[in-house]
């Protein structure tokens, strides 16, 4: 895929005890979003850390990083989020980050969990890219809306039950492409879901 | 320019050598190649438990390949603490990297 920044949007189910050996990276930022089980992470910058559901990982690959990706269980496999957004320049510093949220904050409302910069009093992560992420819970009486800038894109990703976005109904895994649009109303549906936005230039 | 393919392949008990191959990666990753890493099988099955880089490195990497020194346009060799003999620490090891492919650039630029 490839829509404005976003290069890669990928769900992984990873059995117990697999996963990726080291392998390489450049001049990416690449986000991380477990929504079951545990990820251990291993890099060249000395950064070993278990991603777990709550949490976002963010890492900026920069001039280069090498890191595996492994099921930290031995017995329950690992549901996640892999997003790439190409950053604003090359050859960056590379870097790493990891926060813990409440999962009450994401009930209900969109939940910045990345951004260009830290402007909120919530806990989030910093990526160089002028590009936001949000993840919001909807119960089926749960209803938020966004307003996308004038130049502004949108990629919406159903990561768990069904959302309806501006009157199409969208199931787990579907993904949608927005572009000349101002205003996204989410709403939650019956059994309720998980959604995640991205705000693109 | 189509990117250099580099093939890292090195030996380690303890993680050390690990430390200085991925370092070596890194610096090839630098100057823009395409790297592979890859380490070798050990001579002996016996391991303890308590040997905890060693179980980690048997699960996450896996023995070089005819197929991965195919591929290669260069190749490091990290054994016993030193790459190619001369480098011991992981900044020395990322500069080494980052030459390996700028030779192996020129060397291929001049067939």
């Amino acid at each position: 895929m490839g829509f404005r920044v976003l290069r890669v949007m990928n769900n992984d189910r990873i059995a117990p005890g697999k996963g990726f050996g080291p392998h390489a990276h450049r001049d990416m930022e690449i986000l991380t979003y477990v929504l079951e089980g545990h990820l251990l992470h291993r890099d060249s910058m000395g950064e070993q850390h278990v991603v777990g559901p709550n949490e976002i990982q963010a890492m900026s690959a920069g001039s280069g990083v090498v890191h595996s990706e492994f099921n930290a269980s031995e017995t329950e496999s690992v549901f996640l989020y892999q997003i790439w957004i190409l950053p604003a320049a090359e050859d960056l510093e590379p870097s790493y980050q990891q926060i813990a949220f409440d999962p009450s904050s994401r009930r209900g409302r969109l939940r910045l969990l990345a951004g260009p910069e830290k402007d909120r009093e919530e806990a989030m992560t910093v990526i160089n890219q002028d590009a936001r992420f949000y993840a919001a819970e909807l119960g089926s009486q749960d209803m938020v809306k966004h307003n996308l800038g004038s130049e502004r894109h949108a990629w919406v990703q159903v990561a768990r039950g069904c959302v309806n976005l501006n009157g199409q109904s969208l199931s787990e895994g579907d993904g949608a492409a927005v572009s000349n649009e101002r205003e996204l109303t989410l709403k939650g549906s019956e059994g309720g879901g998980e959604v995640l936005l991205f705000d693109l230039p | 320019m189509s990117p250099i393919n580099v093939l890292v392949i090195f030996y380690s008990r303890s993680g050390a050598t690990e430390t200085l191959a991925l370092a070596a990666a890194v610096g090839a990753v630098q100057a823009r190649a395409s790297i592979r890493l890859r380490r070798l099988p050990d001579p002996d099955e016996a391991v303890s438990s308590s040997e905890e880089a060693l179980v980690r490195m048997r699960k996450e990497y896996v023995p070089p390949a005819e197929s991965d020194v195919k591929w290669a346009d260069a190749i490091i060799i990290a054994l016993n603490g030193t790459v190619a003999g001369t480098v011991t620490n992981p900044q020395d090891a990322t500069s080494y990297g980052r030459r390996v492919v700028t030779d192996t650039r020129t060397a291929k630029s001049k067939l």
